[in-house]
This record gives structure tokens, sequence and C-alpha cells, in this order.
């Protein structure tokens, strides 16, 4: 009685475990898929934060050459990816997503550091040519009052060494 | 000369002086572009020039063609391109509306260029599983760059101009920062394939 119990117990545990092994393979792959669709979207939503960063930093005036190089290795991935996802290979759609985020790790950070730094440049740039600027106004303004005295003296000294010529008349 | 005019003269002449010492401060602020901002896409031959663009392809046969994107947006551009395969009864992009074409990408291209920067890339496709069935061809698989892709499209002979018509076409979409997302740009360039058993 005993031995027929023990036996029901390990052919429902045995069945229990075939049971799970069958189901966790439709629930694995679902989960994969799922997963490997997510990743993907989560690297497209670092990639687009990195080249916003990297596309302003560039309008500042900033060099990121070396930035755009590492975002072209990381849109490889990302597009190796959609395409293993297209084609049903969940697991290297996942795998080339996780090494695209990785990729892109930095990047904003980096692109905004040379924003802000390209941006104190032209800031002390432009501070520097306005000041150029008005020191050379200044010193236009002075010598333009300096050389119209200069010129109204030797216009009046011109027409009052000029002597009257009498002609003859006729 | 009159003083009058010596004066308005020479006024004339500080005026131009005090201007060019501030035009520096102008160009920091305006930048002078009046250049209209544009993106080329094309295709080029194996010969790498607008001949020998494949049309007639047999099933299995490689054919090449080069890829190509051109940034003269005036700024750095992040370019994305979907390679679709259509026939003759499938949506090709509006370009009046801006609307891509609804079929699903079988591969594509990504990448960041700096103003008048370009890429260039080439793309080697071949149909590969292809059943003749009475009047139709069933194309069930192709391999494109390497990549083998499963499709499933079916082209109807066309009797008129006696082709088993499809089309492979190259999308252009680009990233805008505002919506944070690519967008189509209103570009795609296209190959008009026939499926033919010889040559």
């Amino acid at each position: 009685m005993q031995v027929r119990r023990h036996l029901g117990f390990v052919v429902s545990l045995c069945l229990l475990v075939i049971l799970l092994s069958f189901g966790s393979v439709p629930f694995g792959l679902s989960v994969e898929s799922f997963e490997a669709g997510e990743a993907l979207r989560s690297a497209e939503t670092d990639f687009a934060s990195a080249f916003t960063a990297v596309s302003q930093a560039e309008k500042t005036g900033a060099n990121v050459t070396v930035l755009i190089d590492r975002l072209n290795v990381a849109n490889n991935l990302l597009s190796e990816g959609y395409v293993s996802y297209w084609n049903g290979d969940y697991e290297t759609a996942n795998s080339l997503a996780t090494t695209c985020k990785e990729t892109l790790a930095g990047i904003a950070d980096e692109a905004n550091q040379l924003r802000i730094s390209a941006e104190r440049f032209l800031g002390s740039k432009a501070l520097l040519t306005a000041v150029f600027s008005g020191i050379g106004l200044i010193i236009l303004f002075v010598l333009g009052f300096l050389g119209w005295g200069l010129l109204k003296r030797s216009y009046y000294k011109r027409l009052l060494g000029l002597r009257p010529v009498v002609e003859e008349s006729q | 000369m009159n003083l009058g005019d010596l004066k308005f003269v020479y006024l004339l002449l500080c005026l131009t002086i005090g201007a060019i010492i501030l035009l520096p401060n102008f160009f920091t602020v305006l930048s002078l572009s009046n250049e209209e901002p544009f993106s080329e896409l094309y295709i080029l031959g194996p010969s790498h020039a607008l001949e020998n663009i494949p049309s007639n392809v047999m099933a299995k046969s490689l054919n090449t063609i080069y890829l190509g994107v051109n940034n003269q947006m005036g700024e750095v551009a992040s370019y994305l391109i979907y390679v679709k395969i259509r026939n003759q009864t499938e949506p090709l992009p509006d370009i009046i509306r801006n609307s891509p074409s609804s079929l699903t990408p079988i591969l594509e291209y990504r990448m960041i260029l700096s103003d008048n920067e370009g890429w260039e890339k080439e793309v080697s496709f071949s149909f590969d599983n292809v059943l003749l069935n009475g009047n139709e061809t069933i194309v069930s698989g192709m391999s494109i760059d390497g990549h083998f892709v499963s499709i499933d499209k079916t082209s109807a002979w066309n009797a008129e101009e006696k082709k088993f018509f499809y089309q492979l076409f190259f999308e252009l979409w680009i990233f805008e920062s505002v919506s944070s997302d690519f967008r189509f740009h209103n570009r795609f360039v296209g190959l008009n394939l026939n499926l033919t058993r010889e040559p």
C-alpha cells in the first residue's frame, strides 16, 4: 500500500516535471521575443539620446568625429539586431541590442561635456570679439576727433594761404 | 571742396571703418548660409555608373548595385534606409503625402553623416527560392547583402510588358530631434526587376 503511494507520488512528480518542461518551451520563446523587442527599443531610445546630444554638441562647434564613429558602430549593431529580430533570431537580436547599449553608454555625457566646453569657448570668443571691437571703436572715436581737428586746421591753413589773383579785365 | 563736403566725406569714412570693426560681432551671432538643405539617395550599377543596373534577373543569380547617401543638410544627420520588396500590386511610398510604403522592411542600413559627407555600399542580392506556378512566380526567399531573408511575394505574368514584375526599393528616413525618432525623408530609389528564366 505504501509502495503504491510512493509510486503514485513519483509518477505525479515526473508528470509535473514533464508538464512544466513542455509548458516552459513556448513560454520561454515568447519571453525571448518580447525581451529582444524590448532590448532593441531600449537601445533605440539610448541611441536617440546619444545622437541628440552629439548633434547639439556639433551645432555649437564641438569636434564630435570620435563620437560619430562610436555612434556608427552602435548603429550597425542596431541594424543587425533588427534584421536578426525580423528573421526570428531573438537571441542574437537581444545580444546585439545589449552590445549596442554598451557601445552607446557614456556618449551622451561626453557630448554634453563637449557642448559645454564649446559653448564656453564660443562665449569667451564672443566676449573677446566684443571687447576688441569696443576698444577699436574708442580708438576710432579718439583718432577721428584728432584727425578731424588736424584736417580742419590744414583746410583753413590752405584756405588762408590762398592769394587773390587779380586778372586784368578787358 | 568746401568744409561741409569734407566733413561729410570724413564722417562717412569713419562710419565705414566703424562698421568694419563691428563686423566680426555680427558673424558670431549670424550664420550666413542661404543654401537649401537636402539629402541625396542614389543607386549605381556594378561598374559604379548609371549603366548595367540590374533589370532582368534570374533565380539564384547574384546581382550587384551600389547604394549611396549624401548629406547636404548643413549639419550632422542620422539616416536610416529601409530595404523593401514589392510586386506590381503592392504600394510604393507616396511622395506627395510624404508617407512611406506600408510594406515590412527586409533589411535596414543606418549611418550618421557629417555635413557634406557621403556613404556608399555595395549591395548584392539574389532571388533564391523561386517557384514558377503557371502564370505566376512565387519568391519565398532571397539573399541580400549576405543575409537570407524569408519573403512571400507572388507576381502574376504581365502579358503587356512580358515580365514577372518585382521591385526592390530603398526608402530614406532621417532622425528628427523634435520627435526623437526617424521620419520618412520623402526619398526613395528602386530597381524594377523582371524575374526571368534566361538572362
